[in-house]
C-alpha cells in the first residue's frame, strides 16, 4: 500500500517528477509505492494500481 | 449529498453550459486580433473546488481536455488558501500541464459567503508571445525557451488590482503587447462576468447544493460514460499514424496506439510511439490525454454532459521523452495543433475495428498554421497573425465529410478574406475547395481548400506549420484517401509555384519559420482532404453527378473512382 508524500523540491528549483504508469509530472503530491524492493512514484493509488493490473502484465507477455 | 430531481439537475448543467457560452461571446466581442474574434480559438470552463470540471461548452476539444489538467496542476501548486477575491492567475506552461505555448489560461476564484467555491477559467490563442519566430509558431525550434515566455502560474491580478511586474514581464517578451493587453482583458473580463453569473446561481440555490448538484453532474457523465464503452466490444485494438517530419529533420515520426476496451474502461497506451522528436510536433502528455478523450467523445453519444466524470473511464499511459509525452526542455508547440488531431484520429482508427458504423475515416488533421509578421504601410505599425486553414474531415458511414473545416481538435473557424485584407497587406487572389481532394467512397471524404495571397507590402515575414503534405488521410472500408496538403510560393517574375524547401532551402516543405518575401510575392496554401468511407463503387450516381456538377469532383475523377463517364 503506498502513502502520499509532498514533493521536497524548494519553490525555486524546477524540478520534474513523472507518474510511472501515465507519464504526467506531478505537481506536488507524490504517491510512494514500493514493488519488489523498488520505490516507484504514481499520481494516485488509481495509477498504482493500474501499473500492478495492466501495465507489468503486459509488460511481462511482451517479454 | 441530499436529494436532487432531474428536472433541477438538467436545469443546472444548462445554466452551467450558457454560463460558458456567454463567456465566449464576451471573449468574441471584445477580443483584438482575428484569432480570437474570427477563429474563436479559446475554450472556457467551470471548476468545483476540488479541481474538477463541472461545466463547459462547445469550445476546442484540445483546450477542453487540457484544462482540468492546467487548473489541476494551478490549485497544486499554489494550494487553496492561495486565492483570494478578485485574484487572476494566468498559466501557459507545458510543463505544468498546459498543452503548448500560445495557449494561456486564466483562471478566477469564486467565492460566495466569504468561502472559496470554486473556479471559472478560460484557455485562448494569445497571437503572439515571443520567441524565434513572429507568432510564436516555432516550427525549426528545437527547445521550448526558442517558443515563447514561459509562465508558471502567476497572479496578474490581486485582489482586483493589477500585479504590474508581471504585466511588465509579460507585455515586453511579446511582439505585439498592445493586441496582446486587449486579448488578455477580453479573457479576463469574460471571467468576470462568469463569476457574476455563478454567483446568481449560488444566491438561487445555495453554495452546498449547487456543490452537490455539480457532483451528481460528474457521477451521471460518468455512469454514462461507462454505459458506451459497455457497448464497446471488449479487446486490443491497434492503430498508427506518423507526422511527416518535425521541422529540423526530414524523418517520419510514429505516434502508435494500444486500445485496451475491457468493461467499462478505456486503456490508451501509447507507450510504442517513437521517442521524441528534435522539432515541435511533440505532445505533452496532457495533449495526448485531450485527444484520446476526445476521439472517444466522437464516438460515444453526444448527450452525455460534457466535464471530468466522462474522463474517469479512460486511462492514459504514455512514456515520459516520446513524441506523446515530451521531456524538458522539448519544444511542443506543433503538438497541440498538428499531432493531437493526427493522435484523435488515431483513436478513432483503432475503434472503427469494434464500431465501424460510428467511426470516421482520417480527416486532414492539420491546422495549416501560417504565420507573419510586418510593418503595415499604411500605419507604419509592427503586426504579427497567427492565420489556420480549414482540410477535409473524414467520411462516415451515414455522411460526406465536412470541406474545408479546420480540425476536429480545434473547432474555430476559418477567417474571411475580408477581414485579412482589412488587417494586413495580403491581397487574396484565390480561396475556393480543391477538386478531388476528398478521398472517394460510398461518402466522399470532405474537401481541403487553396488559398493564394499575394504580398502588398514592401516586405512580410512568415513561418508555417503544417502537416499531410507527404502523407494522406486514410479512408476506411475500401474508401479512398485524401489528397495531401501543401504550401507553396511564387516570387515575383517566377512562373510556378514552388516549395519553400525549393525557393529557400527549408529543411522541410510544410514547417519552417522566418522566410522573408517581398511585394508581389505569393504564397499558395492547400489544406489536405479527408478520407472516403466505403467503396465509391456504392456511391450514388446521383450524388457522383452532383458533385461534378458543384466542381467537387473532376469529370476524370467520376469516371476513375466512380465509373460514372455521364
Amino acid at each position: 500500500m503506498g502513502r502520499w508524500k509532498k514533493n521536497p523540491a524548494q519553490w525555486h528549483e524546477q524540478t520534474m517528477v513523472y507518474c510511472e504508469l501515465c507519464g504526467k509530472i506531478i505537481p506536488k503530491n507524490l504517491w510512494i509505492a514500493g514493488e519488489s524492493g523498488q520505490t516507484l512514484v504514481f499520481c494516485g493509488p488509481d495509477c498504482e494500481e493500474l501499473h500492478k493490473t495492466y501495465w507489468l502484465p503486459s509488460r511481462a507477455e511482451r517479454a | 449529498m441530499g436529494s436532487i430531481d432531474s428536472v433541477t439537475l438538467s436545469v443546472i448543467n444548462n445554466a452551467l453550459v450558457n454560463i460558458c457560452r456567454e463567456m465566449g461571446t464576451a471573449m468574441m466581442r471584445t477580443s483584438y486580433s482575428p484569432i480570437f474574434n474570427e477563429g474563436l480559438d479559446f475554450s472556457c470552463v467551470i471548476f468545483n473546488r476540488r479541481g474538477e470540471m463541472i461545466g463547459q461548452a462547445e469550445f476546442c476539444p484540445t483546450m477542453l481536455g487540457s484544462a482540468q489538467y492546467a487548473v489541476n496542476w494551478t490549485i497544486e501548486e499554489l494550494g487553496l488558501a492561495a486565492f483570494e477575491p478578485g485574484d487572476v492567475v494566468i498559466h501557459n506552461d507545458p510543463y505544468r500541464g498546459q498543452c503548448h505555448m500560445p495557449e494561456h489560461m486564466v483562471l478566477k476564484p469564486v467565492f460566495f459567503g466569504g468561502e472559496l467555491w470554486g473556479f471559472v477559467a478560460n484557455i485562448a490563442h494569445i497571437g503572439e508571445i515571443g520567441g524565434m519566430a513572429p507568432g510564436s509558431f516555432a516550427a525549426d525550434a528545437t527547445e521550448v525557451y526558442q517558443e515563447g515566455l514561459r509562465l508558471p502560474p502567476v497572479k496578474v491580478m490581486r485582489r482586483g488590482e493589477y500585479v504590474r511586474d508581471v504585466w511588465k514581464i509579460i507585455l515586453s517578451n511579446h511582439r505585439t503587447p498592445k493586441t496582446s493587453w486587449g486579448d488578455l482583458h477580453a479573457m479576463i473580463g469574460s471571467l468576470s462576468i462568469a463569476e457574476t453569473r455563478m454567483r446568481e446561481l449560488l444566491e438561487r440555490y445555495g453554495a452546498r447544493y449547487l456543490t452537490d448538484a455539480g457532483d451528481r453532474l460528474l457521477d451521471y457523465s460518468e455512469r454514462w460514460m461507462r454505459a458506451e464503452i459497455h457497448e464497446i466490444p471488449n479487446g486490443v485494438y491497434r492503430a498508427s499514424d506518423c507526422m511527416e517530419d518535425d521541422g529540423v529533420t526530414d524523418r517520419p515520426v510514429w505516434l502508435r496506439l494500444k486500445l485496451v476496451v475491457k468493461d467499462e474502461e478505456v486503456i490508451a497506451d501509447w507507450t510504442e510511439s517513437d521517442l521524441q522528436a528534435k522539432g515541435p510536433v511533440n505532445a505533452t502528455f496532457v495533449v495526448t490525454a485531450a485527444a484520446s478523450y476526445s476521439g472517444l467523445l466522437h464516438l460515444t453519444s453526444n448527450e452525455i454532459p460534457r466535464n471530468s466524470g466522462c474522463y474517469r473511464p479512460i486511462r492514459i499511459v504514455t512514456k515520459p521523452g516520446t513524441v506523446v509525452n515530451v521531456r524538458h526542455p522539448g519544444p511542443s508547440v506543433g503538438g497541440n495543433t498538428e499531432t493531437h488531431p493526427h493522435l484523435q484520429n488515431v483513436v478513432v482508427a483503432a475503434l472503427s475495428q469494434a464500431i465501424p458504423e460510428r467511426a470516421a475515416a482520417a480527416e486532414g488533421a492539420s491546422g495549416c498554421n501560417f504565420l507573419f509578421a510586418g510593418v503595415h504601410p499604411d500605419t507604419g505599425e509592427y503586426y504579427t497573425n497567427y492565420h489556420i486553414d480549414g482540410s477535409g474531415w473524414g467520411a462516415t458511414a451515414t455522411h460526406d465529410g465536412d470541406s474545408a473545416m479546420c480540425p476536429e481538435n480545434g473547432n474555430c473557424r476559418n477567417t474571411p478574406v475580408e477581414v485579412l485584407e482589412s488587417k494586413f497587406p495580403w491581397r487574396t487572389l484565390e480561396y475556393r475547395l480543391r477538386p478531388d481532394s476528398g478521398g472517394p467512397g460510398r461518402f466522399r471524404g470532405g474537401l481541403g481548400s487553396s488559398r493564394v495571397l499575394r504580398v502588398l507590402a514592401p516586405e512580410i515575414t512568415v513561418s508555417a506549420l503544417m502537416d499531410r503534405t507527404k502523407t494522406q488521410a486514410w479512408g476506411l472500408f475500401g474508401g479512398g484517401k485524401g489528397a495531401s496538403g501543401g504550401i507553396f510560393v511564387k516570387r515575383k517574375g517566377d512562373a510556378r509555384f514552388r516549395t519553400f524547401s525549393e525557393a529557400f532551402g527549408t529543411v522541410s516543405d510544410s514547417k519552417f519559420t522566418r522566410v522573408v518575401l517581398r511585394e508581389g510575392d505569393e504564397v499558395m496554401i492547400w489544406s489536405p482532404g479527408g478520407g472516403g468511407y466505403g467503396a465509391p463503387s456504392e456511391r450514388g450516381q446521383g450524388d457522383v453527378g452532383r458533385d461534378v456538377r458543384q466542381g467537387w469532383v473532376s469529370r476524370d475523377a467520376a469516371r476513375d473512382s466512380y465509373g460514372n463517364d455521364r
